[in-house]
């Protein structure tokens, strides 16, 4: 569902390679949990797959279609958590959402019912009437997640969804985050949050100055490092 | 480095960027012309401005020698300074304290409130010292000049230079955290932006009425009678505000006891007002800053009969986002009204001043004999489109919130089209006022009405593209406070001269039209030429923006 095939992203005129021919394949129905640590190209990495960058080489492909050919269709298929929750401060809540079910062409009975359920979900169906400078951090993400899923998209793609989440939202997240997969869907995700990663995902790969240093389960990892924990693993691999 | 001057130092590189221009200008050499054209810009703008000052102070003092009284200039100087710092800086120093971004930041650290008070009120006193070097420096230059005074005098000029903006910036900013230590929120700022831009409008109005009921040719020598039969008068508003008598006998009596005393009631003065400042912002600055973190009000969406999720047609959805973020900055939304109402305003009131209201009729007849001249109806409300901020801040405006842009499922060439419409719609709305004054003063007739109309809105979308061509080619995404998107950004001074060019090219065009062919032809040619014109810059607009939204790296 998702295909990176030898992207690489230069900064400073080529002499920083935030991310170097990285390859990857995430398949449907799967959660892939993407780690590293600070700086070595996992927001680099979504962004080139959401279209907010675009790679000196390599493409990227999702649900089928080419990020740079046919990039419209590519961004209906996914919804983008960003690692901070970025909204119209002068817009209302309501008024947020109801752009996004525009552009992303939601009907009006469907996006009703979806943002009913998804706005009681996350517990913020009191405040989507009021200006989102209202907002506290955590509210503002949960109408980014909200404004994210709204038009059901099969690729979840999320930069460190669970910051600035409360326990309960947070725990919610990791539900939909399964139920999706189990539909058959992606689910491509960012943490820092080792538990949570060992924990929800079927998949997932270790970035560190832009190379990916492991892919693959748990287990696949484990044989190849012989360490217990994805913790002793990801602290051996990225020291 | 002790925590205070490195506070100061952080701060004045945030807020000017220093570091930024140092790595762009100095390390990666881009974009050198963006400096030196500023500076030559500013520089002449500058000198222009001060030129005009200087002639003022000029006659002011000469009056003020004539009756005994030259130090009239430096009260008047040092009151106007005053007066316009105390009302306008209200807002800039709520905005300065409470709503800049690395508060949260500050705020944690191990400092003092009264040591962030004290390096965001630096702040402000620096940038006041432009407005300053305009208004109080030739008042100084003139009277030291004109009563030969030595170097004492430059000293104690210097000094008063520098001290003289907190004197009326200390209580300005005493008011702010009195008021934002109550009433916090991000709507005062908004509503104190619309307050100081109403102020703004109403005292270069009040400028420019007072300008054009001078005789014309003789502004200066009717300023020279007119302090001469009301000089006592200036001294008694000066002597409602004591500084001003101070500053100026601290200067005109300089070394002698009497002047030793004011400056030392000055300084006094000064230094009690900071104090004050300082002491205020360390018991309430943290409670004016953790009331701006509202919390949502609780408004049930049951309740409301109105259906939220209504669907809007793909278009629509993109021109409301563009309309709310503009009515709703007030910043962006008071760079573009007072121009439509200003401006024909400033049209007619020297007009109305000289009372020469009944020759508009005579000009509406002069304009049927020779009808090329209705296009200077054409050319003003082009000039009132190309002074406007919108179109070259189309992208700018958007900011850091840009990326949401990039990642609609909307193409560029969408998104772009729906700024354009509903930029072309405000740009010509606003020329609508001049548009209508003409009509009603000069008795157009309906045909004429339209035909100037329909030319209007030719020549304002050849105007409206080109501001968004020239944003999509250099836009400003990186910026806290929205004025740099618009009033701060080099892009609507580009617009402005590309205006002003546009505009004599289609007057030489015009000229040589009216030499040549009958008026209804060179309408058709001109209408033609700027539908041609429109169409293909509307076409580049389209193909440069599916271009560039793919390049930004935000």
């Amino acid at each position: 569902m998702i295909e990176l095939i030898g992207i690489t992203k230069s900064y400073a005129k080529g002499n920083v390679k935030a991310v170097d021919d990285v390859t990857l394949t995430v398949k449907p129905g799967e959660i892939f949990g993407f780690l590293g640590p600070n700086g070595a190209g996992k927001t680099t990495t979504i962004k080139i797959i959401v279209g907010l960058l675009q790679p000196d080489f390599g493409s990227v492909r999702v649900a089928g279609s080419d990020m740079l050919k046919d990039t419209i269709t590519v961004k209906r298929s996914i919804g983008f958590v960003p690692d901070q929750p970025q909204v119209y401060d002068r817009l209302t809540g309501s008024e947020y959402l109801n752009f996004l079910a525009d552009v992303y062409e939601v009907p009006e009975k469907v996006r009703k019912e979806r943002l009913e359920h998804l706005l009681q979900l996350f517990g913020i169906q009191d405040a989507v009437r009021d200006l989102v400078q209202s907002y506290s951090h955590g509210m503002k993400q949960k109408l980014v997640l909200t404004g994210a899923l709204l038009h059901n998209p099969p690729v979840w793609i999320m930069d460190e969804p669970m910051v600035g989440l409360d326990p309960r939202s947070s725990f919610l997240l990791k539900d939909l985050m399964a139920e999706h997969c189990r539909q058959g869907y992606t689910v491509f995700f960012s943490t820092h949050i080792l538990e949570v990663a060992e924990r929800l995902c079927d998949r997932l790969a270790i970035i560190n100055k832009g190379k990916i240093i492991a892919c693959g389960t748990l287990d696949e990892i484990n044989e190849h490092h012989e360490k217990e924990t994805l913790e002793n693993i990801f602290l051996e691999l990225t020291e | 480095m002790k925590p205070f001057p490195a506070l100061l130092k952080v701060i004045f590189r945030n807020y000017y960027g220093i570091s930024a221009m140092k790595q762009k200008y100095l390390v990666e050499k881009k974009e050198l012309w963006q400096p030196i054209l500023a500076a030559i810009g500013l520089g002449v703008g500058g000198v222009f401005v001060f030129s005009l000052v200087m002639l003022f102070a000029n006659a002011l003092y000469n009056a003020g020698k004539m009756l005994g009284e030259p130090g009239i200039v430096l009260v008047f100087s040092s009151l106007t300074v005053a007066f316009i710092t105390f009302i306008f800086d209200i807002g800039t120093t709520i905005s300065t304290f409470y709503f800049a971004q690395d508060n949260a930041l500050l705020a944690a650290l191990p400092l003092k409130p009264l040591q962030v008070i004290a390096a965001r009120f630096s702040l402000v006193m620096v940038n006041q010292y432009l407005t300053q070097a305009v208004l109080l420096l030739p008042a100084l230059i003139v009277f030291g000049l004109g009563e030969g005074l030595g170097i004492l005098y430059i000293i104690l000029s210097a000094l008063i230079f520098l001290l003289f903006p907190a004197l009326p910036l200390a209580p300005a900013a005493v008011i702010s955290i009195l008021l934002m230590s109550r009433t916090g929120s991000r709507r005062m700022k908004d509503i104190f932006t619309i307050l100081s831009y109403v102020l703004i409008i109403a005292f270069v109005m009040g400028i420019q009425f007072f300008m054009q009921s001078l005789p014309q040719g003789n502004e200066l020598s009717s300023l020279q009678s007119m302090i001469e039969v009301h000089g006592a008068l200036l001294t008694e508003i000066g002597q409602s505000f004591p500084p001003a008598i101070w500053v100026t006998k601290s200067l005109a009596l300089a070394g002698s006891g009497e002047g030793l005393l004011n400056l030392a009631f000055f300084l006094l003065l000064t230094a009690s007002l900071i104090a004050l400042m300082l002491y205020l912002g360390e018991k309430y600055f943290y409670r004016g800053l953790s009331a701006g973190e509202e919390v949502a009000k609780k408004r049930r969406l049951t309740n409301s009969g109105k259906n939220v999720w209504k669907a809007s047609s793909l278009f629509k959805a993109l021109v409301l986002r563009e309309h709310r973020l503009f009515i709703r900055t007030p910043v962006f939304l008071m760079n573009v009204l007072p121009v439509a109402i200003i401006v024909p305003i400033f049209a007619v009131l020297p007009l109305l001043a000289q009372g020469e209201m009944f020759q508009f009729g005579d000009i509406g007849e002069y304009l049927i004999k020779y009808p090329y001249l209705k296009l200077s109806i054409v050319a003003f409300m082009t000039f009132v489109a190309g002074t406007l901020p919108l179109s070259p801040s189309a992208l700018s405006r958007e900011g850091k919130l840009f990326s949401l842009s990039q990642l609609i499922p909307v193409s560029p060439r969408k998104q772009v089209q729906a700024k354009f419409c509903y930029i072309l719609t405000v740009n010509f709305v606003c020329t609508l006022p001049l548009f209508a004054l003409s009509v009603f003063l000069l008795h157009l007739t309906w045909a004429d009405t339209l035909l100037l109309a329909v030319l209007a809105l030719a020549v304002a979308a050849v105007v409206t593209a080109l501001g968004i061509v020239i944003d999509l080619t250099r836009p400003q995404f990186d910026w806290e406070d929205p004025q740099r998107a618009v009033k701060n950004n080099l892009n609507v001074l580009f617009i402005g001269l590309i205006t002003l060019l546009l505009l004599v090219v289609m007057g030489g065009i015009s000229v040589g039209l009216a030499i040549i062919a009958p008026w209804w032809l060179g309408y058709a040619v001109l209408l033609l030429l700027n539908t041609a014109a429109s169409a293909g810059i509307y076409s580049w607009m389209l193909t440069l923006a599916e271009k560039k939204y793919r390049q930004y790296e935000l």
